[in-house]
């Protein structure tokens, strides 16, 4: 499934931008991380954002759902600036974020996590919470058990059942395989990629490089706090540079 | 020092002890003496209805300090912080209360008198019914608005705080809080209601109507506690934030409100929990809390920091070690029978009974 999606990126960033980022400046109060970042998420689409520990990969992610000091530049989503705005007023717009830590309650159950996750929602939508279920059906067989006792991999599939728990058109995902054992990593890709073929355009921000980049449409390569490098993610790999610099060879 | 409750001795010594108290309980219910020595060493006599009075009086009291300790636990596993004015929002809604049943119930006192209760108009539950009902419910209102008004005062302006300075600051509330009571009711105890009625409940239990009010209002309002946070979304959004504050406010959960909803929860019964202490005691005066606080840390702490179910077993079990130690110990010394075995737990299960499961 992960050679079907990296062929279809030519056509994929011509489509209409869901999210466009331009020129961006942000941080953490005083602090400045990143400087001029443009990028674009088109709908539907699968974007990773790679590049060296500190490059302020997740910066432009937090940036995007509204957890930074935002600084300049703008940032548009579905036609609107949501630049500057609260998470709160964020995730209406349909954007769900799932954060690499504590993406979890551990002392609610599956189920109430999944719940937490359509909050907004006057009512629980059962038939998103089925949806998930049958996404991640260890979830379903899980739902009365504590979120805590989960095992790694399953919690990081509760962290993502509970952003999906919106149908959000964009799913922001901060190192979704990070601390999980090398043989879950290629399942959790794969539900990912899955996902996005479901029409859920995703973002992602990997240490897993070669992996998020064999997987994406489009790939940004970040470094201090800049753009350094944007295409598909065929040809960064492909690319001897990044190979180099940011690839270990 | 985590390691050193674990260590064989002292559980040994622990376990022993308490052998020797449930031996010596037995011996005392049979009404039998062991000598060593040519001394009384266990035993004596206890008739078992003095044992069940002594239980029940526990549990009186603690369910009273338990739900001044859910309201503690509320706020610190939500908000993150040791509220040290929380003894005199237990001491500000009795007196809002109070106050209010004394300016609805009828009798000759002038408006100065009902205002400032300085004089003991004598009310009972059943004798009063309506004052006093309306004094719980401005009571639970009254410690509500106070809260919140605090809260938008001094807390709100540093949610971000760590919680040594929010703790510092709650004492500055404390203290503010307790004069101002001072200032406006004086300092000297008021008697604020008559002898209650006595009622046989399932023809062995006699209690006072004040005591039963306590049991049954108290009983009520815990299970209440347990509905709220365990079926309600709101409940389930205050478990998340104590879980999770950051996962919370990026699931689109209104933090502000859910802190306000805890403020507003955690008061009402804190208010409450002072009011029946007082209907309870039968007296009132401006520091009563504040030298409870230390009861309802104790309870919070014996049930595991931030557990609201710990809270209300913590609160028990110490209502009801604090009386049944007058079987061994003079009533000045069931206070250190109380903290020895906070001491022990904390030795045994550093976490508190409830630790670590923090709501739930």
């Amino acid at each position: 499934m992960s050679t079907q999606t990296t062929t279809s990126d030519a056509t994929r960033t011509d489509e209409p931008g869901l999210l466009s980022i331009r020129d961006l400046d942000s941080g953490y109060g005083e602090l400045q991380v990143l400087n001029g970042v443009d990028l674009d998420v088109g709908a539907g689409a699968y974007v990773a954002i790679v590049g060296p520990n500190g490059a302020g990969k997740s910066t432009v992610m937090k940036s995007v759902f509204g957890l930074t000091t935002h600084m300049g530049g703008t940032i548009r989503f579905d036609g609107a600036e949501i630049a500057g705005q609260d998470p709160e007023t964020i995730i209406h717009h349909g954007i769900s974020y799932v954060p690499q830590n504590g993406n979890i309650f551990p002392t609610l159950t599956t189920r109430e996590n999944l719940e937490m996750g359509a909050y907004i929602l006057d009512s629980v939508p059962e038939d998103r919470m089925e949806i998930v279920f049958d996404r991640f059906p260890i979830l379903a067989e899980r739902q009365s058990q504590k979120a805590g006792t989960l095992s790694g991999g399953q919690r990081q599939m509760l962290a993502m059942g509970r952003a999906l728990m919106l149908d959000p058109q964009l799913l922001l995902l901060d190192e979704p395989s990070a601390g999980l054992a090398p043989d879950l990593v290629a399942e959790m890709f794969d539900r990912i990629g899955a996902i996005n073929d479901a029409g859920t355009a995703v973002l992602l921000v990997e240490q897993n490089a070669k992996e998020a980049l064999s997987r994406c449409d489009r790939g940004y390569v970040l470094v201090q706090g800049e753009n350094r490098y944007m295409d598909t993610g065929e040809t960064l790999l492909e690319d001897e540079t990044v190979r180099q610099q940011f690839l270990g060879g | 020092m985590l390691g050193f409750g674990r260590q064989r001795p002292w559980l040994t010594l622990v376990v022993a002890f308490c052998v020797l108290l449930v031996v010596d309980l037995v011996l005392k219910l049979l009404g039998t003496e062991l000598f060593v020595f040519g001394t009384k060493a266990l035993g004596g006599s206890l008739a078992p209805a003095a044992l069940t009075a002594f239980v029940l009086d526990g549990v009186i009291v603690g369910m009273a300090v338990g739900l001044a300790a859910v309201g503690l636990s509320m706020t610190y596993s939500i908000l993150n912080f040791a509220n040290f004015a929380h003894g005199d929002y237990i001491t500000g809604g009795a007196f809002v209360g109070w106050t209010a049943a004394y300016l609805v119930v009828s009798g000759g006192a002038d408006l100065t008198t009902r205002f400032l209760l300085s004089s003991n108009l004598g009310l009972t539950v059943l004798g009063t019914p309506i004052a006093t009902v309306v004094g719980l419910i401005a009571a639970a209102a009254g410690t509500i608005v106070l809260t919140l008004v605090l809260d938008r005062l001094v807390y709100r302006p540093m949610r971000d705080a760590d919680g040594i300075s929010l703790l510092i600051a709650s004492i500055g509330v404390a203290l503010v809080l307790r004069y101002l009571i001072a200032f406006v009711w004086q300092t000297g105890k008021h008697g604020v209601t008559a002898g209650p009625t006595k009622i046989t409940a399932l023809g062995i239990i006699t209690r006072t109507s004040h005591e039963w009010t306590l049991l049954v209002v108290g009983g009520v309002l815990m299970v209440g506690v347990h509905v709220l946070l365990q079926f309600t979304k709101l409940g389930t959004a205050m478990r998340a934030m104590a879980d999770n504050k950051d996962l919370a406010r990026v699931s689109g959960i209104p933090v502000e409100r859910v802190t306000r909803m805890t403020w507003i929860v955690g008061g009402g019964l804190t208010g409450v929990a002072g009011y029946l202490l007082v209907l309870e005691g039968g007296t009132i005066v401006f520091n009563f809390g504040w030298t409870l606080l230390l009861l309802i840390f104790s309870a919070v702490i014996l049930g595991g920091i931030g557990s609201i179910y710990g809270a209300m077993a913590g609160g028990l079990c110490i209502g009801i070690v604090d009386k049944l130690a007058l079987i061994w110990l003079p009533s000045d010394l069931t206070r250190a029978a109380v903290f020895a075995v906070l001491i022990v737990v904390l030795l045994v299960r550093p976490e508190g009974l409830f630790g670590g499961v923090k709501t739930a």
